[in-house]
């Protein structure tokens, strides 16, 4: 069945391209470090292109617009790829990036405030849900119009403090909540499936009470779409996007591979050479 | 002190609208609901979650708000310790967490006791740990709270009363000066500060005559009272309704600089379960005639 088509071919293809900047830069910037976290960095590139050029009411140059909506991401480790991002799309100088887990750096290990575009502090998973509520929730108080969106990773969804927030957010009617699940089916210590299994994450968000949704998470056109669903939807719910990724994606040498997780020491040649572009989704 | 503590913060609420009040389930007992009466759009129950009432906190924290998140102080320090630490240490926000009924909890028994509270708390970046002796304390002191970042305010329970015969001067990071006496300096810190008056009343009939002081900020310490006292007298009693060698006490201990013969005064680190809270406090040895002979013997020495 054909996607309506959202996007241009012209702008999925921009945006293509943007990717394989992304996914360069990751790399760069991690082996330079010599330290990071490429596979949950790598998986969740579209995702943050989609939210930074599509979907997400932004200013780069007024980073603490009141009006602006707000992305937290939870997944903390995956922060290369948003450092990225955020630089890419003029929030400050890529330089910024080449300190990345130095001593006294703006690019933390983990994502902490005071560079622009960061909204919060994360790395401890199972909090970002909470804190994304808090912010949500604060517009409702004070009667404001910012959505929320907040990343999560599908080992994360393990700590049960996501399943405190999706009771919270679905009673306290957060419908400008968006939760999105980073689907690469890896952990730590290795796949989902056999740490901890979590089948069906849509269905458990949509028995707290939220309105679920499912994409392909690297293809444009389908992230798009889902977007606009979730914009269209006038429930009164939070809602969840559960996105089927690939850990490492985009970098045959990582994709759905363990090792990817956490590196330590330059990036060796194998694997940069191992990179491509990623077009057609899942189905590339 | 409960009950002057809701007080407190309702006037607050009045004067500041960033004051928002988040909840646990446990609301009733620093009646929270009071101030969900007076201000229906600014308090949230979160259910009993303290993990995610922390979360919440913190995301309201980032806003501009300025919440006071409450609980037992038990559950309160304990079951969220590490959402305390991201959540609010870390991005150094303006968040209150209020632990009601710290110190012995009497009847609820093991599970509810909160002795290691202060050393929790202290032990957190960023954070201000305030143990208020009195609900005149709690009223100087909360407004002083407010802008401070992250905050730890330890309640006791409600029956203390500190009969006051004249204002006194309740500085946050400061210690309050409530009597002077020059033969020696009694350190105390919130529900231990009625029974340290007590002790001096006792003392002074034995014609030894103790400073008492309300150590009610236990971070940032007050370094340079503490040191002052120290030139005025060597002999320094440090009491507490905490563990003994993690909290007020030990605080004194390596905040001398002139090495100094400190007794500590406080709770070992022993389960003691159910029992009335009078049983409690006897059983750990916090009674006036055993707390005398403790100084008596001190002072001999």
């Amino acid at each position: 069945m054909e996607i309506e088509r959202i996007i241009e071919t012209a702008e999925e293809d921009r945006l293509v391209d943007k990717s394989a900047l992304i996914r360069k830069n990751i790399l760069h910037y991690i082996s330079n470090a010599q330290s990071g976290h490429p596979g949950s960095s790598l998986s969740i590139v579209e995702l943050l292109v989609t939210l930074y050029h599509k979907e997400m009411n932004i200013d780069p140059s007024k980073p603490k617009m009141d009006s602006r909506d707000r992305f937290i991401l939870s997944k903390g480790h995956g922060v290369m790829a948003l450092y990225c991002v955020l630089a890419d799309k003029g929030y400050y100088s890529g330089k910024e990036i080449e300190s990345f887990r130095q001593y006294g750096s703006l690019c933390q290990g983990h994502p902490e405030i005071g560079l622009p575009g960061i909204e919060a502090c994360s790395g401890s998973l199972g909090q970002g849900l909470s804190i994304a509520s808090g912010m949500a929730l604060n517009s409702k108080i004070r009667h404001a119009s910012y959505r929320v969106f907040v990343l999560m990773g599908d080992g994360e969804i393990n700590e049960g403090q996501i399943w405190e927030a999706a009771s919270f957010a679905s009673k306290y009617k957060l419908d400008n909540l968006v939760g999105i699940v980073d689907r690469n089916r890896m952990q730590h210590d290795g796949f989902c499936d056999e740490i901890m299994p979590f089948d069906s994450i849509k269905d458990k968000f949509e028995s707290f009470g939220w309105s679920v949704y499912s994409c392909d998470g690297h293809s444009y056109r389908s992230i798009c779409a889902t977007f606009k669903d979730i914009r269209l939807d006038e429930s009164d719910k939070p809602k969840i996007l559960v996105a089927d990724t690939v850990k490492g994606k985009g970098v045959k040498a990582y994709e759905n591979t363990l090792k990817s997780h956490s590196v330590f020491g330059n990036i060796n040649e194998d694997v940069l050479s191992s990179l491509y572009v990623v077009r057609g989704g899942n189905n590339d | 002190m409960n009950h002057q503590y809701i007080d407190s913060l309702i006037d607050l609420g009045n004067k500041d609208s960033r004051i928002i009040a988040v909840d646990s389930d446990l609301g009733t007992s620093a009646r929270t609901p009071q101030f969900k009466e007076r201000f229906p759009n600014r308090y949230i129950n979160c259910g009993i979650a303290e993990q995610n009432m922390v979360g919440v906190a913190s995301g309201l924290a980032y806003e501009g708000n300025v919440p006071f998140a409450h609980s037992i102080a038990s559950f309160m320090m304990r079951r969220c310790y590490d959402q305390l630490y991201q959540a609010v240490a870390i991005p150094n926000l303006n968040v209150i967490v209020i632990g009601v009924y710290a110190g012995l909890n009497g009847q609820d028994g093991n599970s509810h006791q909160s002795i290691n509270d202060i050393a929790l708390a202290t032990a957190l970046p960023n954070f201000t740990v305030v143990a208020p002796a009195n609900s005149y304390e709690v009223s100087k002191l909360i407004s002083q709270l407010v802008d401070v970042g992250p905050t730890y305010l330890r309640l006791s329970r409600e029956h203390i009363r500190l009969p006051l015969d004249e204002e006194y001067e309740v500085k946050l990071g400061n210690f309050s000066r409530l009597k002077k006496g020059n033969d020696l300096a009694l350190l105390s810190t919130g529900s231990m500060v009625n029974h340290t008056l007590m002790l001096s009343d006792k003392l002074s009939e034995k014609n030894i005559d103790a400073s008492v002081y309300s150590v009610h900020t236990l971070s940032p310490f007050d370094n340079e009272e503490l040191n002052r006292i120290r030139e005025d007298t060597e002999k320094i009693v440090t009491l507490e309704e905490h563990l003994v060698d993690s909290g007020l006490g030990s605080k004194v201990v390596n905040s001398l600089e002139v090495p100094t013969r400190v007794c500590k005064i406080g709770l070992k680190n022993k389960l003691l379960g159910s029992a009335p809270l009078n049983t409690l406090l006897k059983r750990a040895g916090i009674t006036i005639n055993e707390n005398l002979k403790i100084i008596e013997e001190y002072l001999n020495k």
